[in-house]
């Protein structure tokens, strides 16, 4: 029961009150329904996270004139010569390796949705980069601007020269979903 | 009814509809959520990768087992369906070369799956991946490189 005082406070707040709740469940409704923010993109597991050095080992592992491009690196690591070869290969290679499914862009649609101009923006690239005993000895690729890093892999290598090489690839990419990222991990 | 009684009443009310609205859309939001359907193929297309690659296909000689490295004698119908087989999944796995061209294909798939994968985004009840992955394969004593295409189509309830 409401005392006499209750009963004079009562419609003051419940204007308020009500109008407070119907912005709640307005912005609520908005977020769960229209936005859909319940669908997490996210999988239950994610390919990315594990996946293994396979495209790596793969590279290291192709056979060009004789001999794989791990043995090119070593070579190159000792002679100057071979660099420029190693350096072509691994363009031609990295050119090769699957990327991320491209979202139509603008340029083939009438109608600027969202997912298009996404699309538009939407750059990648994979980059390798080889360090002998930590210093950097070649970067095969161009980051995109504003790219993060997706799909990192590393291994280590021994050289002829006794020395190790860290060769690191990863897919440098603008506006990729995670979605797009594990349809390729 | 006096008038703090009918006062009363209309509050009681006013709480009453409240309560049910707030009560309705958590249970809407609830029901949605535990409807929510959680795609596995992209997964499994991942694991089968793996397996296929790290163990199934990959080539073997006297210092042991060479994942990523494909052996071509080993893709047959036979060896594919020894190696990974669930009920309403079935696949395709292709080996090309940088050009694109097949050098050598087969697959998993039964009458049905066979007819379905073609027009997939037309089936009812069945979702499809395609995955696409660099790979040596080795043919002839020779080692090249292309690209391995697995593609696959699953019965979804």
């Amino acid at each position: 029961m409401l005392n006499k005082k209750a009963d004079a406070a009562l419609p003051l707040y419940l204007g308020p009150t009500l109008a407070a709740l119907v912005i709640v469940l307005f912005i609520f409704s908005i977020i769960f329904f229209v936005v859909g923010i319940k669908q997490n993109p996210d999988l239950v597991i994610k390919p990315a996270a594990y996946q293994d050095s396979h495209n790596i080992i793969t590279i290291l592992k192709i056979q060009k004139n004789n001999s794989t491009i791990a043995e090119l690196i070593s070579l190159a690591a000792e002679d100057k010569n071979y660099k420029n070869e190693l350096s072509s290969e691994l363009v031609a290679i990295l050119q090769k390796l699957p990327k991320q499914k491209p979202q139509e862009d603008l340029a083939k649609s009438r109608f600027a949705v969202p997912s298009e101009v996404k699309g538009s923006l939407q750059s990648s690239e994979w980059i390798l980069e080889i360090f002998i005993e930590n210093e950097l000895f070649m970067k095969v690729g161009e980051k995109p601007f504003g790219s993060s890093e997706y799909l990192g892999q590393s291994v280590v290598i021994p050289l002829e020269n006794k020395k190790l090489a860290e060769i690191k690839l990863f897919l440098a990419c603008t506006l990729c979903s995670e979605g797009e990222i594990n349809a390729i991990a | 009814m006096n008038k703090k009684a009918i006062f009363n009443a209309v509050e009681i009310m006013l709480y009453v509809v409240i309560t049910v609205i707030v009560a309705v859309f958590i249970a809407v939001v609830a029901v949605n959520y535990r409807n929510e359907e959680i795609s596995t193929t992209q997964l499994e297309t991942f694991i089968l990768q793996k397996k296929l690659t790290n163990s199934c296909l990959a080539y073997t000689d006297s210092a042991g087992m060479h994942p990523y490295l494909i052996d071509l004698n080993k893709l047959t119908s036979e060896i594919l369906s020894g190696c990974y087989t669930k009920e309403g999944f079935g696949y395709s796995v292709k080996i090309l070369d940088f050009d694109n061209i097949i050098i050598k294909e087969a697959s998993n798939l039964d009458l049905r799956q066979r007819a379905n994968i073609q027009i997939c985004e037309n089936v009812p009840k069945h979702e499809c991946f395609k995955k696409r992955i660099l790979v040596n394969f080795y043919d002839n004593n020779k080692i090249s490189a292309g690209y391995m295409e697995i593609g696959v189509i699953n019965l979804v309830e």
